[in-house]
């Protein structure tokens, strides 16, 4: 089994990657890493429970997601109050940064494409790692995530 | 050889095809211009994707609690100055000057171990 010194040093070269992937989900930089830390101490909560056949980053970021929708659920009345002040305040349109696009982009599609493209691309997941953590086949990764891209590419070629 | 089907181009960019599919699609895509033209496509989109994925990255401030001083546990810390302590004490209290000398030889080699090992954590966090 791990020991915290262990999970540490596995887990501290995700962290980068990891507020990317928690960003795009509640779109918000402090709330992310407020995500990162919550999953990292539910990491080291739940050391026994990591089976090490299983690739860690696919564990943790499992746990990291969760994170990020109890976040989202906890912080839902706040934040859209806070998006919408900011609307109604500006006159412009917001200057979207492309990985806010992307993040937009994502969230409109079904949820198991979106899940796919988020774990691919924010947080950096190969098929296998990606298989683990959506407890799929890696054939099925290969398929779904070709029809998740192009799906986004249609939604995003809408949006331009 | 089999023809390339679109989930597997997606797969060849991605670096996830075996070996040996990866070569044939590599070759097929040296010989049909609308497999390579569908290929660039893609791997173009990816590209761009890739880029604006990798600008949501940041450093985050995490406090991992690994209850750790320089590197092992606090209770090895306790167990290592204490063996320190009960050595210098029991060399002091001892009869005979070789099994003093002996002692100090055993504490300053774990005080010289301790030192080394605390340079070396110390190289490792400065970078």
């Amino acid at each position: 089994m791990l020991d915290a010194q262990q999970y540490a040093q596995l887990l501290k070269p995700l962290l980068a990657r990891a507020a990317g992937y928690a960003r795009s989900i509640l779109r918000d930089r402090q709330h992310a890493e407020d995500a990162v830390q919550q999953a990292a101490l539910r990491g080291l909560e739940r050391l026994r429970t990591f089976d090490e056949a299983r690739p860690f980053k696919s564990w943790w970021f499992s746990i990291l997601h969760n994170s990020c929708i109890d976040m989202l659920r906890a912080n839902r009345g706040p934040l859209h109050v806070e998006l919408e002040t900011h609307d109604l305040a500006t006159t412009e349109p917001r200057d979207t940064s492309d990985w806010e696009r992307l993040a937009v982009g994502m969230e409109q599609l079904p949820t198991d494409h979106r899940e796919i493209l988020r774990l691919k691309y924010f947080a950096d997941l190969s098929y296998r790692e990606l298989a683990a953590t959506l407890s799929i086949p890696q054939g099925t990764v290969m398929s779904r995530l070709h029809l998740a891209r192009k799906a986004l590419a249609k939604k995003m070629r809408e949006e331009e | 050889m089999q023809p390339v089907d679109p989930a597997e181009l997606s797969a060849y960019l991605d670096g996830e095809l075996t070996p040996d599919r990866a070569r044939e699609v590599a070759a097929l895509l040296a010989t049909d211009p609308d497999l390579r033209s569908s290929y660039d496509e893609l791997a173009s989109t990816d590209a761009d994707w890739i880029a604006a994925a990798s600008s949501a990255c940041f450093s985050p401030v995490t406090d991992i609690p690994v209850q750790k001083v320089f590197g092992i546990s606090r209770l090895t810390f306790t167990a290592i100055v204490g063996m320190l302590i009960a050595l210098c004490v029991t060399a002091k209290t001892s009869d005979t000057v070789v099994w003093s000398l002996t002692l100090h030889a055993v504490a300053l080699a774990l005080t010289f171990t301790w030192i080394v090992r605390m340079a070396r954590e110390d190289q490792k966090e400065s970078g």
